[in-house]
Formats: C-alpha cells, sequence, structure tokens
C-alpha cells in the first residue's frame, strides 16, 4: 500500500500540503477551460475526500485540498472516471494558459483556447530542463499576459491598405494606439510605418469603408518571460508567423533549444541570456524552414 | 431630420446600450449622428460595423468625432 502510493507521488500533481499526512491535488486544465462534467466530478471529489475547498491557482489551474495520502489513488480513479487527469510539477511543460480566445471575445484574433488544446496534447507534461510555461493571448489587448510565460503567444494581424474606397477620413489614424499610421488627406494616401506597428488590427476593425485589409493573421511569439524571485519580461522572437500551422513547430523550437541548452534550475529565460537570444532566433528560423514537426519525445 | 446623440459624457458600458438603443430606434434610410471622443473611437467603429451598419460619413473637430450611422 505504502508502495503504491509512493508510485502515484513520484508521478507528480499531488503537492505535498504544510500539514503532514494531506495532500493538494493539482489537476490538469487546459486553456482555462473545464466541461460542467469536468466541473461536477472535482465537486464530488472535494466533498467526499476533501474538505469541499476547491483552489484556483494563479494559471487558471485547479487544485483541490486536503486529501489524505491514503486517498490519493481513489481520488485519481474517481477523477478519471469524470474525465479529469490528475497535473503536473517538476521540470516539466506546465499548463498551456489561454484567454476566451475569438470564439467567445469580440477583439479575438486567436481562437486560444483550441491552441491551447493542440500545444497541450504535443506538449504537456515532457520533461525539460526546468519548469516551461505557456500561455496564448488571443490578441495583443494581452489579458494572459504572453511576456511572463517561458514562450508567450499574441494573436496578430497585419494591416493592408487598399486605396480604391478610402475617404481618408483619418479614422485609422486616430484609433492607432502607436501612432503608425499617417492619413495624407491632400495627396490621399496612408501610410503603415511597420517597423512601429503592433499587429493589434484596431484599424482594420474601425475603417468605416474596409479599406484597412487583413495582410495576413497569425501569431507573435515571446520567449524568455518568468516572474517569481526574479521576473523577467519575454522578448519578441521574430516577427508575424503565419497562423496554426506554424505554431507547433515555433513551439516545438523553443523546447528542443531548450533542451539543448538549458541546464537543470535555469529558466528558458535565463538559457537564452546566456546563449544569446540571436542564436535561439536563428534556431528557430531553421526550423520552421525545415518543416521540422516535432513530437516532443 | 437627422438625429444626433451626443456619447462625448459617456463612458463603457453606458455608451453602448445608449447607441444600440438609438440604433434599433433608426429607420432604414434614415441616418443618426454620433458625437463621440476620440478615446471611444475604436470601440464604437468596430461594433457599428459587427452589428452590420454603414458609416456614409465622417468628421473630426478636434479630439471630437461625427459619425453618421445608417442602417
Ligand atoms: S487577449 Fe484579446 S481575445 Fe483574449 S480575452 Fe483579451 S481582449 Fe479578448
Ligand atoms: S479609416 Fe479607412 S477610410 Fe478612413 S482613412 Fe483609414 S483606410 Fe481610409
Ligand atoms: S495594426 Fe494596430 S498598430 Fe498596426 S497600424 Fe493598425 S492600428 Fe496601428
Amino acid at each position: 500500500m505504502e508502495d503504491l502510493d509512493y508510485q502515484e507521488l513520484k508521478k507528480g500533481g499531488m503537492m505535498r500540503q504544510s500539514e503532514k499526512g494531506r495532500f493538494s491535488v493539482r489537476l490538469h486544465v487546459t486553456g482555462g477551460n473545464l466541461t460542467s462534467m469536468a466541473m461536477g466530478i472535482i465537486v464530488h471529489v472535494a466533498e467526499r475526500f476533501g474538505s469541499g475547498e476547491i483552489h484556483l491557482t494563479a494559471r487558471q489551474g485547479i487544485e483541490i485540498p486536503n486529501i489524505s495520502q491514503e486517498d490519493l489513488r481513489k481520488v485519481k480513479n474517481e477523477l478519471s472516471s469524470g474525465g479529469v487527469s490528475v497535473g503536473v510539477c517538476g521540470p516539466t511543460i506546465r499548463t498551456i494558459t489561454a484567454c476566451q480566445g475569438c470564439r467567445i471575445c469580440p477583439n479575438g484574433i486567436l481562437d486560444a483556447p483550441r491552441l491551447a488544446g493542440v500545444i497541450d496534447q504535443n506538449f504537456y507534461g515532457k520533461p525539460v530542463p526546468h519548469k516551461f510555461k505557456i500561455g496564448i493571448s488571443g490578441c495583443t489587448n494581452n489579458c494572459i499576459k504572453a511576456e511572463e510565460n517561458d514562450v508567450g503567444i499574441k494573436g496578430a494581424v497585419e494591416p493592408l491598405w487598399d486605396e480604391e474606397f478610402c475617404t481618408h477620413c483619418g479614422i485609422c489614424q486616430s484609433v492607432c494606439p502607436v501612432k503608425a499610421i499617417e492619413v495624407d488627406q491632400e495627396k490621399k494616401k496612408v501610410k503603415i510605418r511597420f517597423f512601429q506597428c503592433i499587429y493589434c488590427g484596431d484599424c482594420i476593425q474601425s475603417c468605416p469603408t474596409n479599406s484597412m485589409k487583413e495582410a495576413q493573421r497569425g501569431f507573435l511569439l515571446y520567449a524568455g518571460g518568468k516572474f517569481g524571485r526574479f521576473p523577467s519580461i519575454g522578448k519578441r522572437i521574430g516577427k508575424l508567423f503565419s497562423h496554426d500551422s506554424d505554431l507547433i513547430k515555433a513551439v516545438g523550437a523553443s523546447v528542443e533549444f531548450f533542451r539543448l541548452n538549458g541546464k537543470p534550475k535555469e529558466r528558458f529565460g535565463g538559457a537564452l541570456e546566456r546563449v544569446g537570444f540571436d542564436k535561439f532566433e536563428e534556431f528557430m528560423r531553421e526550423k520552421l524552414e525545415e518543416g521540422l514537426d516535432e513530437k516532443a519525445a | 431630420m437627422k438625429r444626433q446623440l451626443d456619447i462625448r459624457g459617456d463612458v463603457c458600458p453606458g455608451l453602448f446600450v445608449k447607441v444600440r438603443a438609438e440604433m434599433e430606434r433608426l429607420r432604414k434610410g434614415e441616418k443618426l449622428e454620433v458625437i463621440l471622443k476620440e478615446r471611444d473611437l475604436k470601440d464604437v467603429m468596430s461594433t457599428l460595423k459587427i452589428e452590420g451598419y454603414q458609416v456614409p460619413h465622417v468628421s473630426q473637430e478636434g479630439e471630437d468625432y461625427r459619425v453618421t450611422v445608417t442602417k
């Protein structure tokens, strides 16, 4: 019996509590979404084996505290009967967080929870030199705080001006949050300064004549962010990646680079600082061109 | 006669409640002029676009915008 519990504990997700013999059971949640059925079984387990308390963690996770060691196996079985599995801890790829994305949020560009699901299937719980967090914001409003993750993603859209029906009304210039647009009413020209553009799409959403069009939709990738004792902000890697298919490749390249270059107890950002962000950008470019389809081992 | 709606003193979400209520009362072919602050321009314009209204005319006076809307 002791042995079995030990096996369970080693797999992770059972967090030792301050109080001896009690555990807080961490659950596998993806993109901040749970079905009502999953929620039901979680409530049931918390009432039957815990203290009726359910804790929402800082990164969209759920923990059920006050579980006795001898119930861990039963808890795991009950949970899995409702399609809920136990989470991970240690040097692994952690919870993939996501906002509601474009299916729910009118600002959304990416279907963030769906992409979180795809990334989760490919990478969740996989071993890496140190814990590795991934978060996805559906647009550049960035509700999920992409830059505080080891790899953060933001939905983005590149504008393209089409002069045919443009009335030079100036709305796009007024709404641009970084003043990257200049409307010349006399020459009847609209100029977008792409080195300033943050790919938010506000100009496209606001143009009354649909003259600001979408050149392409995709995502921006930020690498090396973290919080904890010494927070650092992730840096943007590359420009705009085209939609979806490149996402798995880009995340795969990040994980692979970390495995090749990282040290235990050093986060991805630390490895990038040490080895060089430029080296990583180069690696990323090569991997995307190679058409690598990383299925993390 | 052109109807007017001044939302310069309003904030979200009350602002949208007002705009929607006014728009619903609008008959086909009728025009509504919305006067708003630049800070609300993006949200108002994108909402009008999503809900399928037409914006045939826009003019700017300093910080204020006058946006003509039709159904
Ligand atoms: S990041 Fe964008 S899409 Fe996601 S919730 Fe925030 S505003 Fe909506
Ligand atoms: S908002 Fe549209 S119509 Fe107005 S100036 Fe910009 S591109 Fe032209
Ligand atoms: S996408 Fe955003 S930042 Fe880029 S030009 Fe349009 S409004 Fe400005």
